[in-house]
């Protein structure tokens, strides 16, 4: 696909967003659409190259993997080949040259530790992580948005007092002491959930919940805040002026307003889950996702493996990024382009 | 019988919880709006007059609440709940315009979209039908090109615009009474002049009852049957709009009326109202007026009743001015200050 094609298919993404402007102003409104989505591409690119250059640097840093690789009792004839023959005697400059070649078509190279390509690995694990985030974030967005307006609907009422102690008492639990507590309540005392592994759609639960829980307890705060802050807003009084039924007022005027912040967090939920949170979680329940993964590619300093993860782990940021943005200017277009 | 007053509110009490404790921003205010009418309430900054309004259209949330008092649609109580009357009323038969226009409106959604939602409420249009409407009512307010208008969203327009918006959406369930809250306060003088006239030509257009919340003398004399006057939560006088330009008989009307620019003044001399306006949460015993009146006597330590004085006129006061005001008295009401 040539970068003109390229342009005018996102020319006519920006078109349909831009619908509910007027007929007159949709052209324009959607050129400054286009480039306001090629502008944030742009930065995408710029942030995973930097990304994946300090990841390249840092792991060569920490470790030496044919250390690992090889038995103690390995003579320096032996390590020497090795290194030759994962290309770790080359000039660093030359390895990153090489690094950055692999970068740009997806090939990262063998596994020190399997012996084959570390994307297969990581593609392979990729779903195992996207599930579980999926549904322990997912769920976490679902129900912090009832919960929060509820809240915001009746400050120090029963639903506020609750959820904002649960909240808090949430934060400040560590998330893999929260794990071995859900572990030794279900797994252990009352026997009703698997604890490891990811045999059967009920071994999902708990590293779901694990995962679930400190991201719910940040988003119901936010939508709680951002919700309170718009109901008392000069629109709302209007619209409820307007003898318009309640649901209208909170779930189109007060929440379409208050969407901006709570979007922007739950990107930041599923993205902190991703490039973080899924690693303590998994390693808990052993669940077979790219978290373990990168503990056991630490582990066995399997440097090609670790690169493509946080690569991966990167372009998926940088394009949840690019989606919350889109989505922003989708809600609000008065945001601006620079 | 003589038919029931299109509007009527008896005793009307509202308070606010605050920090502080409660206090009744709204003491025992008892109003009548006639059918074609236009009511104009005046009264200082803090007497109570925007609150009364959003009390009549159910907008008095936490941690304000209505303590007493009835309010009446053509008769049937329109108050069901302790925050006020359900929607049915409101936003069909009695529709408000706020001071802040600015404000006013959702700045996520089209201003098609916020007039539509009334005519899908109020008047069951379907979607073609309910933007047909919305282009005729920005039309009815002086917006060209309305069709492509429709789809602007509210930063897309100056604050004049947007008040006529806001009028638009008003009328667009076809109330029977507008309630202006000081509909031009946040308008430059230009702009504020054309939305007077565009109230007033639409008032008679639509035969609309209004009442008109304003500090405005000038505004009363031009638009208003009847006023008014509100003091400390209190409805302090009420008179025919001529009659108490001619002869107010509370003394703070009389102040109220000093203290606004004359053209046939040739002194050019303001006469502001002495002393400020009290705190609601801690008013003087008896008539809350009486710290800064010129007739105070030692009686006004009592509440002052409401003496009818005939031909539609009331007042709060145990001294009244009476009227009709001689210049004697007049300058009586000088050597009291
Ligand atoms: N939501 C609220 N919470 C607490 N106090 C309030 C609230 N709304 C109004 N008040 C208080 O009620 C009193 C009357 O307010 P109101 O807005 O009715 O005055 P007003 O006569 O409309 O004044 P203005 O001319 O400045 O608009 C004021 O003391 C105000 O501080
Ligand atoms: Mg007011």
């Amino acid at each position: 696909m040539g970068p003109a094609l390229a342009q005018a298919r996102l020319h006519s993404f920006g078109s349909r967003l831009a619908l509910s402007w007027s007929p007159a102003q949709r052209g324009w409104q959607a050129k400054r659409l286009t480039n306001f989505i090629l502008q944030r591409l742009w930065h995408g690119v710029i942030v995973v190259l930097g990304v994946t250059t300090i990841v390249f640097f840092v792991t060569r840093v920490i470790g030496d993997p044919v250390q690992l690789m090889l038995p103690v009792e390995a003579t320096l004839e032996q390590r020497a080949l090795m290194r030759h023959q994962l290309g770790l005697d080359l000039p660093m400059l030359q390895q990153f040259v090489q690094f950055v070649r692999g970068v740009a078509t997806f090939d990262f190279g063998d596994s020190l530790w399997q012996r084959r390509p570390a994307m297969d690995i990581v593609l392979q694990r990729l779903p195992m992580t996207a599930l579980l985030t999926a549904v322990g974030i997912g769920a976490a967005i679902l129900l912090s948005i009832p919960l929060g307006i509820i809240a915001a609907l009746r400050p120090d009422g029963v639903v506020d007092r609750t959820t904002v102690v649960v909240s808090l008492a949430g934060l400040s639990i560590p998330q893999f002491w929260l794990g071995l507590l859900l572990i030794i309540l279900f797994g252990v005392k009352l026997g009703w959930l698997p604890t490891s592994g990811a045999r059967s759609p009920l071994h999902i639960v708990l590293p779901a919940l694990t995962l679930a829980l400190p991201s719910l307890a940040r988003l119901i705060m936010v939508v709680r805040t951002a919700m309170m802050d718009e109901l008392n807003r000069q629109y709302v009084k209007v619209a409820r002026s307007k003898g318009l039924s309640g649901l209208r007022v909170v779930g189109t005027h007060a929440l379409r307003n208050a969407a901006v912040p709570i979007l922007t967090l739950s990107g930041w939920e599923v993205i902190g889950a991703l490039a973080g949170n899924v690693v303590v979680v998994e390693t808990i329940f052993a669940w077979p996702g790219l978290g373990l993964t990168v503990v056991q590619a630490i582990e066995r300093q399997d440097l090609v493996l670790l690169q493509a993860v946080v690569f991966t782990v990167a372009i998926l940021a940088v394009g949840i990024n690019l989606a919350l943005d889109i989505i922003h200017k989708a809600i609000d277009p008065r945001v601006g382009i620079r | 019988m003589t038919p029931p007053p299109l509007l009527e509110i008896e005793d009307l009490v509202v308070s606010f919880t605050t920090r502080r404790g409660v206090f009744e921003a709204v003491r025992g205010v008892s109003l009548h709006v006639e059918p074609g009418e236009t009511l104009g309430i005046v009264g200082e900054s803090g007497s109570g007059k925007s609150v009364t309004m959003q009390a009549v259209m159910g907008l008095i949330e936490a941690p304000g609440a209505i303590e007493r008092g009835a309010m009446r649609w053509n008769g049937e109580p329109l108050s069901g709940t302790r925050h006020g009357p359900r929607a049915a009323v409101a936003g069909r038969e009695i529709a408000m315009v706020f001071q802040d226009a600015m404000t006013s409106l959702n700045p996520l959604l089209t201003v098609g979209v916020q007039i539509t939602e009334v005519l899908r409420r109020h008047k069951g249009l379907k979607a073609a039908a309910a933007s047909a409407r919305a282009s005729e009512l920005l039309r009815l307010v002086g917006i060209t090109n309305p069709e492509g208008r429709l789809h602007y969203l509210p930063h897309q327009f100056s604050g004049g615009m947007r008040q006529r918006i806001m009028i638009a959406m008003a009328l667009a369930a076809e109330p029977a009474l507008l309630i202006a809250d000081e509909p031009t306060t946040a308008l430059d003088v230009t702009i504020q002049a054309q939305i007077v006239d565009l109230l007033a030509e639409l008032r008679d257009r639509l035969h609309l009852s209004v009442v008109l919340v304003t500090h405005d003398m000038g505004l009363v004399a031009e638009l208003c049957d009847r006023v008014a006057v509100m003091y400390a939560g209190r409805i302090v006088e009420t008179a025919p709009v001529q009659e108490l330009f001619a002869a107010p008989a509370h003394p703070y009307t009389a102040g109220l009326l000093r203290s606004m620019p004359r053209l046939d003044d040739s002194a050019g001399r303001l006469e502001a109202i002495e002393g400020s306006p009290p705190d609601p949460s801690d008013l003087p015993e008896g008539c809350a007026f009486r710290t800064r009146c010129p007739r105070a006597q030692e009686d006004c330590i009592h509440d002052p009743l409401t003496t009818d004085l005939g031909s539609g006129r009331g007042v709060a006061c145990w001294h009244p001015l009476a009227p009709p005001v001689a210049h004697g008295q007049e300058a009586r009401v000088h050597a009291g200050e």
